[in-house]
Order: structure tokens, then sequence, then C-alpha cells
């Protein structure tokens, strides 16, 4: 989870130089968001949080 | 620039403060109470950051359909967490819900009610073309209150944004989270409300140094 606030941290970056590359970076966020919420609902911890 | 950029700019700000208003009372909960973000809660803080993207990107570089759209897909994967943690509480019997309830919901539910009210919003704001006809290349060419209130609330989400990484290394690691984390309580209930208090008075004064400095320029 550690490197997907790290990547929202560089797209803030992006935010503030007006940095072309910010959206498609912060979709790839959104993505990552994606496959960690899938991790999570495959995981075998009971009642997984 | 016309009227209606500026009121869009007035909205996004507005939609900016309340997403940090949630975002501020689960830090509090974190920090002040010892209520630490599971799995699924760091899904939603993910995708209120994603969806404050939006308004920045509004804000900075100008109204775009594109960001307003950015933004609906944050609030549709961060409400995606959020459903998904009210039907797990929901399908087990006798669950009390995870974390304490604030005015009668749980935090995830409060996230979803966010998330919704975003995507109605959102949809609603894009049927207003005015905002859209103007050549608006963002708040930072315009002096004034709004610009120090924008660089303000964008230093804010941005110290937000950096506790939150930092908090996460202690309980996750560079791993995956744990999924009933331990409680820690880092500050007493006022202590954390001065932090948040803090962090504004912070970015308030970056905004103020921020904008004397462009118009200097």
């Amino acid at each position: 989870m550690l490197w997907i606030f790290l990547l929202w941290i560089i797209v803030f970056v992006g935010i503030f130089w007006r940095q072309r590359w910010t959206l498609p970076l912060g979709l790839v966020g959104l993505i990552a968001t994606v496959v960690f919420l899938k991790m999570n609902m495959d995981s075998t911890i009971p009642l997984n949080f | 620039m016309t009227t209606q950029v500026k009121l869009a700019r007035v909205l996004n700000l507005l939609a900016l403060l309340a997403l940090l208003g949630v975002l501020s009372g689960s830090l509090h909960l974190q920090f002040g109470q010892g209520e630490p973000p599971c799995p699924l809660c760091l899904v939603q803080r993910s995708g209120m950051i994603a969806l404050a993207v939006g308004p920045l990107l509004n804000l900075f570089t100008g109204i775009k359909v594109r960001n307003y759209a950015f933004a609906i897909l944050a609030a549709c994967v961060g409400g995606a967490g959020s459903v998904r943690q009210i039907l797990l509480h929901i399908a087990t019997p006798g669950d009390p819900g995870y974390g304490p309830k604030v005015l009668g919901f749980h935090l995830y539910t409060w996230a979803d009610i966010t998330f919704l009210i975003a995507i109605i919003g959102i949809a609603i704001l894009l049927m207003w073309p005015g905002q859209f006809a103007a050549n608006d290349r963002g708040i930072l060419g315009s002096p004034g209150v709004m610009r120090v209130l924008t660089i303000t609330v964008a230093a804010w989400y941005s110290i937000y944004l950096i506790a939150m990484t930092i908090f996460i290394i202690p309980m996750c690691g560079i791993g995956m989270c744990p999924a009933d984390p331990p409680e820690t309580t880092y500050l007493p209930s006022n202590g954390a409300w001065l932090a948040i208090g803090g962090a504004g008075i912070l970015s308030l004064l970056i905004g103020i140094i921020s904008n004397s400095r462009m118009r200097r320029r």
C-alpha cells in the first residue's frame, strides 16, 4: 500500500508543477488502488477488513 | 475570465474543503483516538486523495472535462472499497462493524456517502457548459484571495498525504497491511485536533508566502 501513496505524492508534485503527466499517472494510481482492492478481496484473512 | 469560471473555481474549492473535513476526521480518529486505518480504509483514503486530484487540477491548470472525469473515476474506485466494507459487515450476523461510529454511521459508510455525493455533484457540474467556454489556464495566473486559498488547500492535502504515507510504514511496512491493525494512540484527542489545526495554519502560511512571491515575479 505504501507505494500507492508514494505515487499520489508524485501526482501532487505534478499538480504543483502543472505537468502533463499528472493525469495519466493519476490513472495509474487508480488502477493500482483497484488491484490492491482485488488482492484484499482474494486474501484468505477472515472478514478481510 | 468569465464570472462562470470564477463560480466554478469557488465550487471546486468548496468541494476540496468538504473532502478535507472528511480526511481531517479520519486522521483525528487515527492519531487522537488510536483507530488505525484497515487495508480497506486505506483503499478509501486512496480514493479520497484521488478524488481531490480532479478539483485541484481544475484550479491549477484550468477547468476541464477530463479533470471532472478523473474525479468521477476516483469516486467509483473509492466507493467500491467502501461498498465492499459495508457489505462485509452486513453479511456477518451480529457484526458490530469496524471502528467507532460518527453521527450514527461508521467511517466507511460516511466515505460511501461522500463518494456518492461527489459523483452526483460532478455529474450536475458537467451539465454546465459555461465554465468550459473560456480558455482557462488556472488560478496561478490570477493573484488574490482565491489563489491564496487554493495553494493553502493544496498544501494542506500534501501535509495529510505525507503524514498518511509516513504512518503506513510502521503499520504495514512495504508489503500488505494487517487485516485488523493494533490500536496505537499517537496523540491525546485535543493534541490531534491541535496538530490538524497546526497543519492548516502552516498551509495558510505557505499559501500567503507563495502568493506574494508569485506577485513579485
